[in-house]
């Protein structure tokens, strides 16, 4: 489809992904560019979702390379069966010369394709998302970048691969170690700051359909006051909030109370110390925040 | 043309001129002059606050604004800034920036005017040096002398602005006074006096530094002005504005942190040691990194398939912790700091074994066994204060060392990682030095954290005494450690 910032906006809506123009001008000059998008953010504000969200509005694969640390070339990129290249040895060594059975053995049939080459090869431009890059050594990094440049790698055997069409691709990173400046340079940027409580409420009710208004504007407040008046560890993110939004939903719930929230808490604190941090506010005080929002 | 770095990055100096030209010649004419102009001036003041922008980038930025509509504002913003930010820091800086120099012409005229009026004072000011006069023989009348100004450059200038009256009462008798009758014929006269009324300025200028003289001299932001005051205005209040935030407690000098900001700097450098912490611990535990090939093991298992070897086995490299130990500071002068890396390393050690902690002023104390007790920061703190015979004294380094060699040399291995935390001043540096020589032998490597700000280095023959046993690296600001923590040895 022909990609406009408004036809993005909609389709974005339509997945039930509820941003604003800050997500959707990165992600709309990024597929016009042709370049990354290196999404960064607290864990938990949707970055991931981005990526599953483009492969939906385009009706495309998303094909996840998943980062950790010690990923290298062979489970990225590709490597030969090499378990199926003995066997073929052994059945071929009598009546084949060596000469053919080495053309055979490193034909595509004993290729085992991992997530970058498949999607280099396939012809559909699909979704590439690359989760949590900063978890790779800074070596794979460096390979990545070259890789993502050209969008063509070597195989010694087989000659060069190009891309037919350049993937779409998604980089997610939580900022635990700093990426390089040649990465960096190579994407489009965007930040997922936490949401307003006006959109958070919105992402609650599109999200928790079986949800009532007063709940989720009262959900959204209370968390809003604990990201803002308590040094929490762990920021409740927007897929805490959707956790503690479902289980007050399945309870039945039409407001909160302090009964509830002390009963619900470890869905949206998730350290010892967080806890103990919030005893000292206390379920209460938390509710009468909350209410302030009717 | 331009200069390009080996990076690809051009030198802020040299480049403005080039990139205009660049930028202009990639534009398509509908775009109206004004804007080309104005997004290269806005480039140009996110390099002077520390944003690295390439040329490929801007002009990358300015072939994207064709895509938006550039009259909507928060368009125009949204999209510079996935083009030119690259972590959440630069898009604060970029953020105000960007609102400091997209406004209309009314504030910025007014900005400017602010501006005009502050420099004019700031030149007046100067001038008050040219009063440092030197009395010579005149040329033309032997019987009369005449007064010559002595040079100094404008920092020097500046200085002697901010001192009080009686120091420059001082300063002038100084200049009258210390060549005397004949004295003052000698050609060498005025370069001399001149050179000793510089010391004296220098001098004053660590003085000026060392007192807390507001949030104009406390913050130590890395940015240069540009000469052009459209775009000096910008930067000087996104400097000004940074300093009202969070971001001003990590980038200014850790012993000026007051006592009403200590919360808040508690909470950042817990989050920064907690997120140290979890990737340490993330890379000794779930390292897959595999060794050579183990033949013995291999054959041992492909047995079954008749010998073809369907499944390896690898000699995997048993990987170590590094173990760590800090040795650090607590003399006056350093006491502030001390408690601010303590809190860092107190952080670390969760994740991190074989941890020791040691303090020292005048000698040395072991303080790892109060970082293992389950008390909160706070309560280490206090207790490792009241029970410190070290806290505040002088500083003997030599000494610290020497009792480290009696009672704790068994503590090192080739895989520990010393970090010292220190301004380097200190008696006996020659046999300190020596004795910092032997455990550079017998470690991995030394780490010194040195509170003086590198501008300092070049005047201290105890730093480059040091400098050349340790891996030495500026560390005077919460910034500064955090980035010092992300070398090698222990990320």
């Amino acid at each position: 489809m022909e990609i406009t910032k408004e036809k993005l906006e909609a389709a974005f809506k339509e997945e039930d992904y509820i941003c604003g123009e800050e997500i959707i001008i990165p992600t709309y000059l990024a597929l016009n560019l042709e370049k990354p998008l290196l999404i960064t953010g607290e864990p938990g504000v949707g970055k991931t979702e981005i990526a599953k969200v483009l492969s939906k509005v385009f009706d495309t694969e998303l094909i996840r390379l998943q980062c950790y640390e010690g990923l290298d070339e062979n489970k990225a990129l590709y490597e030969w069966n090499y378990q199926k290249q003995l066997i073929s040895i052994q059945i071929n060594k009598d009546n084949k010369s060596e000469d053919m059975i080495e053309e055979n053995i490193f034909s595509e049939d004993y290729l085992l394709q991992r997530p970058l080459l498949k999607a280099i090869k396939r012809g559909k431009r699909p979704v590439l998302l690359i989760d949590e890059i900063d978890k790779t050594d800074e070596e794979f990094e460096a390979f990545l970048f070259e890789l993502l440049s050209d969008f063509q790698v070597s195989i010694p055997e087989l000659g060069t691969v190009k891309a037919n069409k350049r993937p779409i691709v998604v980089l997610t990173s939580n900022a635990n170690r700093e990426l390089s400046d040649g990465l960096k340079r190579r994407c489009v940027f965007l930040y997922i700051d936490l949401p307003s409580v006006e959109k958070e409420v919105e992402i609650i009710r599109t999200k928790v359909p079986n949800i009532g208004e007063e709940l989720s504007k009262q959900i959204a407040a209370a968390i809003s006051y604990l990201r803002t008046n308590l040094e929490l560890k762990k920021l409740p993110s927007i897929s805490e909030t959707l956790d503690w939004a479902r289980a007050l939903a399945g309870l039945d719930a039409d407001r909160l109370s302090p009964e509830l929230i002390h009963r619900t808490r470890t869905l949206f604190l998730k350290t010892k110390d967080d806890l103990d941090n919030f005893e000292e506010l206390g379920a209460k005080k938390l509710s009468q925040e909350a209410l302030k929002s009717d | 043309m331009c200069n390009l770095e080996d990076d690809g990055y051009v030198q802020v100096d040299e480049e403005f001129e080039e990139a205009q030209k660049l930028l202009t010649s990639s534009l398509d004419e509908g775009l109206p002059d004004y804007v080309e102009n104005n997004i290269v001036k806005f480039i140009q003041i996110l390099r002077n606050l520390g944003i690295r922008i390439s040329l490929a980038e801007s002009i990358e930025a300015l072939e994207a604004l064709k895509l938006v509509d550039i009259i909507k504002k928060e368009e125009v913003r949204t999209t510079l800034c996935s083009l030119l930010v690259k972590d959440s820091y630069e898009k604060k800086i970029f953020d105000k920036a960007f609102d400091s120099f997209f406004v209309s012409l009314e504030d910025k005229v007014y900005q400017q005017r602010i501006r005009k009026e502050k420099m004019m004072q700031q030149e007046e000011a100067k001038k008050e040096a040219e009063e440092l006069k030197f009395k010579k023989e005149s040329v033309v009348d032997e019987d009369k002398d005449e007064e010559v100004p002595l040079s100094f450059t404008e920092d020097q200038k500046e200085i002697y602005s901010k001192l009080d009256p009686e120091i420059k009462e001082k300063i002038k008798k100084f200049i009258e006074e210390s060549f005397p009758g004949h004295l003052s014929h000698s050609s060498h006269a005025q370069p001399m006096l001149e050179r000793m009324v510089s010391g004296t300025l220098n001098y004053w200028k660590n003085q000026l530094r060392n007192q807390d003289e507001g949030d104009e001299q406390k913050q130590k932001i890395e940015a240069k002005m540009t000469g052009d005051l459209d775009m000096d205005v910008v930067i000087e209040n996104v400097i000004s504005s940074l300093q009202q935030e969070e971001e001003s407690l990590i980038t200014q000098d850790m012993k000026r942190i007051s006592d009403e900001e200590l919360p808040k700097v508690t909470m950042i450098i817990k989050k920064l040691s907690h997120r140290l912490a979890t990737k340490i611990s993330r890379r000794f535990q779930q390292s897959k990194k595999t060794g050579k090939l183990d033949l013995r093991r291999t054959i041992r298992k492909n047995i079954k398939y008749g010998g073809a070897m369907l499944e390896l086995e690898y000699k995997t490299k048993k990987i170590k912790k590094p173990e760590f130990l800090l040795i650090c500071d607590v003399s006056d002068s350093m006491a502030r700091y001390a408690t601010f890396v303590l809190q860092f390393m107190y952080g670390i050690a969760s994740a991190v074994r074989n941890m020791e902690s040691f303090i020292f002023s005048e000698d040395l104390e072991r303080v790892t066994e109060f970082f293992t007790s389950n008390l909160s920061f706070e309560e280490t703190m206090a207790k490792i204060i009241s029970q410190s015979k070290q806290w505040g004294k002088t500083t003997n380094f030599n000494q610290t060392l020497k009792t480290f060699h009696s009672q704790y040399v068994d503590l090192l291995s080739p895989e520990t990682v010393v970090f010292i935390m220190s301004d380097t001043k200190t008696i006996e540096l020659d046999e300190a030095v020596m004795n910092l020589r032997r455990i550079k032998r017998q470690v991995k490597e030394i780490v010194w954290l040195n509170t003086l700000p590198k501008s300092e280095w070049p005047e201290l023959n105890s730093v480059q005494e040091f400098k050349g046993i340790a891996n030495m690296l500026e560390c005077y600001t919460i910034k500064h450690l955090k980035n010092s923590l992300k070398i090698q040895t222990l990320t």
